[in-house]
């Protein structure tokens, strides 16, 4: 039997897999975030609250192919994200939160930090190599839950 | 002012434990059905590596929320195999070379259907693709034969692999016993 395709589940990585991102923050317009997980059954949730132009909430969910739960892995997996520690990231503040929670084989992690303007916060942060590798996943995970929602559901999520 | 307090309180998730109350915490879960964080069920904690300072308070509200959200799915039938999406069928394209564009791929499906929407997307950080796309048809017969034609085929000298993005139900855990031979 092929590989790749839609049969044998755990892949080469094997194991448990699970992935939740939260971005958000409380201010004058209410809480405003996104937030997706893939679950290890398949699911694919996905919330998007911005009360700025209109108070309604996005919130989606789909069952997604092992192929598809695949491929997040083989994203986290080729990012190196697993081997990183969060202790030394900025902390949550006012401007918002970050959160990255991983479960993949023997691992867990749950990460969380401010949200990241741009590579100029990455440089100048205590652990500038760290905080690019979750940077560029964050941003590489957005996109590809985005492109998935997007296709499915045919509506356009707002970038929180 | 109490009720603003008490609705912050609601709306958070109570993350608030460190690793070693987390093993006690978790049996507490099982047994409550499940009341923040779903991680705790799928993990066999003896092997577990735990990393991270999400400690505190986690404003969560996939985790914090058991409520089913918007889907196309047709309730009264969950099941197996592809889901249809709301103007067609999505297909997954992985193992795609970085320095593909969209046009090889455009060229290379459009064989077997209109290829109705693609995304082709880029790697942040280096702005090469970053190894899948997601291909639409209209019809589920034109994806059903594109699966058929690429799956496993060489695209760009690259094998790729071709599979429906979405499915009607959860996946089947078959292989629970990793000790069985394979089946099939």
């Amino acid at each position: 039997m092929a590989t790749g395709g839609g049969g044998g589940e755990d892949g080469a990585s094997g194991g448990e897999f699970y992935l939740r991102y939260y971005v958000g923050h409380k201010g004058k317009f209410g809480h405003e975030f996104l937030e997706f997980e893939f679950r290890p059954d398949g699911k694919l949730r996905y919330a998007n609250n911005s009360n700025y132009k209109n108070d309604t909430m996005i919130r989606k969910e789909v069952f997604v192919s092992p192929s598809v739960l695949r491929e997040a892995r083989r994203i986290i997996q080729e990012s190196e994200i697993m081997k990183e520690d969060d202790n030394n990231w900025p902390e949550p503040d006012r401007v918002g939160r970050q959160e990255l929670e991983i479960v993949m084989g023997n691992e867990h992690i749950s990460f969380t930090t401010s949200k990241i303007g741009s590579l100029v916060d990455v440089q100048t942060s205590k652990d500038p190599e760290g905080l690019r590798i979750f940077y560029y996943l964050v941003q590489d995970l957005k996109c590809f839950v985005f492109s998935l929602i997007n296709l499915h559901f045919k509506i356009k999520p707002i970038q929180s | 002012m109490a009720a603003a307090m008490a609705e912050e309180d609601v709306e958070f998730v109570d993350y608030d434990r460190n690793e070693e109350e987390e093993e006690d915490a978790m049996d507490e879960d099982d047994r409550a059905g499940g009341r923040a964080l779903p991680v705790p069920h799928i993990v066999s904690q003896g092997v577990m590596r735990t990393r991270g300072r999400l400690l505190g308070r986690s404003p969560s509200v996939l985790a914090s929320n058991p409520d089913r959200l918007d889907s196309l799915a047709d309730a009264g039938n969950p099941g197996h195999g592809p889901q249809r999406s709301i103007e067609g069928w999505i297909l997954l394209v992985s193992g795609v070379k970085e320095d593909a564009e969209e046009d090889d791929l455009y060229n290379t499906f459009s064989d077997f259907g209109h290829v109705k929407d693609l995304h082709l997307n880029l790697e942040r950080r280096t702005g090469y693709a970053k190894g899948y796309a997601l291909v639409e048809y209209e019809s589920f017969e034109e994806a059903q034969t594109a699966i058929k034609a690429m799956n496993g085929t060489q695209l760009l000298t690259r094998t790729v692999y071709v599979d429906w993005a979405f499915s009607r139900g959860p996946i089947q855990k078959l292989t629970s016993t990793r000790s069985s031979t394979p089946e099939s």
